[in-house]
């Protein structure tokens, strides 16, 4: 049964939380649950493997990148807005596709990576206003644009991710 | 050695690597961070064309890292990558030679999908550089 939640099909893992547009105490109250349910999944191996060593390389992004010109070039720190959607779409990530790196962008924004090779690489960035801001190459092919955070993840997103991985 | 003004497409430009997001030893790779443009889009290269290789070390020490952050950081390597490279990707390398041999690789697109274009160009750009770590150079 585990293994058939980690490998749900399509676009969605099955920890990945709704968007929340209730402002309700009820909505509230919902989102702290399964807020704490996250939680517990993630301690397991078998189900939130994935998303802890995702979570764990967010963290250490954002811990080395938490200051003004960490790159001794001049890089913003991470942006929080970005570090907020960093979070929500971990969650979205399938469980069996490989955990991506994560580093911060010159202008404070986080982005995800999965790279096989020097031309074969897909890199995702997270905007503002919920924009996912993408390029990927693929041997001679190229890639880039622009889709939305939301329920699930994008069917662009998730095609390349498989094509560079 | 006396530098021609503009930057000749047969050049070498080093890319100075200061995090370890910038490549992957590994691999032997520089990564996509690396030529992530900064938020006033003149990314830092020096001319390093007739340099030795502890020279060109020296030269990132001095002006990279102490002058941008001395607080007892190191420059992990380089990026060595042809003029040719970025001239083939649109971009422009403007030799400001402030302090001496420094460039600017400039030109980065403006415009709606500014950012996912300039991801894109430095995808391009690690993909054509060779990684040249400290340990190679000493």
């Amino acid at each position: 049964m585990t293994t058939t939640l980690c490998i749900m099909p399509g676009n969605k893992n099955f920890l990945a939380p709704p968007i929340n547009r209730g402002v309700s105490e009820d909505a509230k109250s919902l989102q702290r649950q399964f807020a704490e349910l996250l939680e517990d999944f993630t301690g397991s191996i078998s189900i939130g493997g994935h998303l802890s060593e995702t979570r764990q390389s967010l963290a250490k992004a954002t811990e080395e990148c938490s200051t003004d010109n960490w790159d001794s070039y001049g890089a913003k720190a991470i942006d929080q807005n970005s570090y907020a959607s960093a979070r929500y779409f971990s969650c979205l990530l399938p469980t069996n596709i490989p955990v991506p790196k994560i580093y911060v962008d010159p202008d404070g924004e986080v982005t995800f990576e999965w790279y096989a090779g020097p031309r074969q690489v897909f890199s995702v960035s997270m905007g503002s206003n919920n924009e996912l801001i993408y390029a990927g190459l693929f041997g001679a092919n190229k890639t880039h644009g622009t889709e939305y955070l939301d329920d699930e993840l994008p069917g662009t997103i998730l095609d390349n991710i498989r094509r560079a991985s | 050695m006396k530098l021609p003004d503009k930057v000749n497409p047969s050049e070498s430009l080093a890319r100075y690597l200061t995090h370890h997001s910038h490549y992957n030893s590994l691999k032997n790779v520089v990564k996509p961070s690396a030529f992530q443009p900064p938020p006033d889009l003149h990314l830092s290269v020096f001319r390093i064309d007739g340099l030795a290789p502890k020279e060109v070390w020296k030269i990132g020490q001095a002006n990279v890292i102490n002058a941008m952050s001395p607080h007892g950081k190191s420059i992990h390597g380089f990026a060595d990558i042809k003029a040719s490279a970025v001239y083939e990707t649109n971009l422009d390398v403007d030799p400001d030679n402030s302090p001496p041999r420094h460039a600017n690789i400039i030109g980065w697109p403006e415009g709606p999908e500014r950012k996912s274009n300039r991801k894109l160009l430095a995808l391009e750009l690690a993909a054509r550089a060779t990684l040249r770590l400290q340990s190679q150079i000493s």
